[in-house]
């Protein structure tokens, strides 16, 4: 008798949680929302660490931690969330360890194409950004079929940078550019001045998307680490004093409440670098 | 008058955005709907909720999800949207009072930790600045081969404050200093000092000790912009190379050293500290940021003696893994 009457509650108790979510969006929305939020998801490790759970836990947790605030971020109306999963950098770690992440994406990455994924439920277009020749062979095809399989979704984006470094990702558009005007113009032609800021931008893998309004790494780590260096210009850096796995509603509401105080300032910077 | 909105469900192929959903409310006598009123009763009713939309025009207290609308539901979902006109004005007018405030007490709410946060820090700023904190003098920097500086380009006005900084990192003997500012205000006030008092470039000046480069946002992307165009240049020029057939690939230790053949090559900081209303590099050029730390020191106009102090301090402390 007791089983049948608990049955159904957790049903409504997860509709009032999200009845008042979204009362607190609609407070939150009466400010300026920000459209596209970037997470360095750091601190798995130490997380895994400080729980005394296996070092690769700390990684499920993280990934676990990263579909809730996805969920909270789609419905807070933000339209492009990029994560820095995998850095070049990275490969640096140790062999197991860098093994054992790559099994962890792929894996990960079939989880998110799966009926029931966050994936679906927003119809989310996936993205991955970096140089993904780095990749081993079934992660880089996998994110590839990801990146098929949505790209005419029509909803929020998510871009998952992996085996990307900001300066990677600038030299790769310095190289398009270069080799679309070396296509361009004929034998012997002086470029000066030919290729500019425009040209690159158009060539990143950002292209797509607006600059990011927030970049929050976790755990307390006030530097970019590579990440996103010609597209945060006007961007709130925010650098929360906790691990990725324990960031939850409360600190991503509070990191839109930071940013929409300096939202004036930053978007009078904005204007005026547009003007001139 | 009787406004009535009725919500019919998106066609199966998903083609139009869901936010042209109120634009198919049909038009046969009908309003838009103004004020969408969330009826726990409907989330029963139709399922799972679980997506938000984004309405145009109007107020939201609560979204929709209009996959989870069944016909069943429709007789319903009409009985929540009928408001009178008059009553439909006043409810959105109330409830856009109701929505601010609660969104100036949240915002009063962050302003008050703010403010906590800004007077302990001062606290312990002052305190520093007196030197009773014995580990706070003698700054071992060995880690800090350059510092940058950040300034909101309108507090750059303010000379005085920016020689009393400079004066003050010498006396911590900092050597290499890079100060950056959006609009170049710095070029123009302390760079035209410096070359008057040196007869040295704008960008760079060797002070007693120390080496103060200014830079502005022209230096940074467009410095990039400019590196491409001596790469694929040299390139154009170089007939073995093109006669090979290879597309145009460089590395980057090549647009490292475009960057320095054209002069805006310059050391990565290790420490970028930022003055202003906000934690944000304002466009600091990228190919100098990859693992610089940042911090932010507020506004100009509170510098203060103990928070640089502060803040040199917990870099002398920090470890970096590079990634590892």
């Amino acid at each position: 008798m007791e089983k049948h009457s608990q049955r159904p509650e957790p049903k409504n108790l997860n509709s009032v949680w999200r009845f008042l979510r979204r009362c607190l969006f609609s407070v939150l929305s009466f400010g300026p929302m920000p459209k596209h939020i970037a997470f360095i998801m750091d601190g798995n490790r130490r997380y895994a660490k400080k729980m005394q759970i296996k070092e690769g836990s700390g990684h499920n947790v993280g990934f676990t931690s990263l579909v809730s605030s996805l969920q909270y971020c789609y419905e807070m109306g933000v339209k492009y969330v990029t994560v820095y999963a995998f850095s070049i950098d990275n490969f640096k770690r140790k062999p197991e360890e860098v093994g054992s992440l790559m099994h962890l994406m792929k894996e990960k990455i079939d989880q998110l194409l799966e009926e029931e994924s966050i994936v679906h439920k927003f119809g989310l277009k996936l993205n991955f950004w970096g140089s993904l020749d780095l990749l081993p062979e079934p992660i880089r095809s996998a994110a590839e079929k990801a990146m098929v399989h949505t790209a005419n979704n029509t909803g929020p984006v998510l871009s998952i940078c992996v085996a990307y470094t900001s300066t990677n990702e600038i030299l790769r558009a310095i190289n398009k550019s270069c080799a679309r005007f070396e296509d361009k113009t004929g034998e012997g032609s002086d470029p000066a001045n030919s290729i500019l800021v425009t040209d690159l931008e158009e060539n990143l893998d950002s292209a797509s998307c607006s600059e990011p309004d927030i970049v929050i790494r976790t755990s307390g780590e006030t530097r970019l680490s590579n990440f996103l260096l010609w597209q945060s210009t006007f961007s709130h850096l925010q650098s929360p004093n906790l691990f990725w796995p324990e960031f939850s509603l409360r600190h991503l509401i509070w990191s839109v409440l930071e940013y929409q105080k300096v939202y004036p300032y930053l978007e009078a910077r904005r204007k005026l670098c547009q003007e001139s | 008058m009787k406004g009535l909105g009725r919500l019919t469900p998106l066609a199966a192929e998903s083609e139009q955005s869901s936010s042209d959903f109120i634009g198919k409310v049909p038009s046969d006598g009908l309003v838009d709907v103004d004020v969408l009123i969330f009826d726990l009763r409907l989330l029963n009713c139709c399922g799972d909720l679980a997506s938000t939309e984004d309405w145009k025009g109007g107020n939201v207290f609560g979204s929709w999800d209009h996959t989870g609308l069944s016909s069943s539901c429709t007789g319903l979902a009409e009985y929540c949207f009928s408001l009178s006109l008059g009553q439909k004005f006043q409810s959105s007018i109330i409830l856009k009072w109701i929505l601010g405030f609660c969104w100036y007490l949240l915002h009063l709410v962050v302003s008050l930790v703010g403010m906590v946060c800004f007077l302990n820090h001062l606290l312990l700023s002052s305190i520093i600045s007196t030197g009773l904190l014995r580990k706070y003098q003698n700054l071992k920097l060995n880690n800090l081969n350059c510092l940058a500086i950040v300034v909101d380009s309108e507090e750059a006005e303010d000379i005085t404050k920016i020689k009393k900084l400079l004066s003050w990192l010498s006396s911590i003997d900092v050597k290499c200093i890079t100060l950056y500012d959006l609009q170049g205000v710095l070029k123009r006030t302390i760079g035209n000092d410096f070359k008057s008092m040196t007869n040295t470039s704008l960008r760079e000046c060797k002070m007693s000790k120390m080496t103060v480069e200014i830079l502005s946002l022209s230096d940074g992307k467009e410095g990039i912009a400019k590196a491409a165009n001596f790469l694929i240049s040299k390139y154009m020029k170089d007939d073995s190379l093109r006669c090979n057939g290879t597309k145009p690939t460089f590395s980057e230790s090549q647009v490292s050293n475009a960057l320095e053949a054209i002069g805006y090559k310059g050391p990565d900081p290790e420490l970028l500290l930022v003055y202003g209303p906000a934690r944000c590099h304002l466009g600091f050029p990228p190919w100098r940021l990859r693992y610089t730390e940042i911090i932010h020191m507020g506004s100009l106009r509170f510098m203060n003696y103990g928070s640089l102090a502060r803040a040199l301090y917990d870099f002398s402390k920090k470890n970096q893994n590079y990634g590892k």
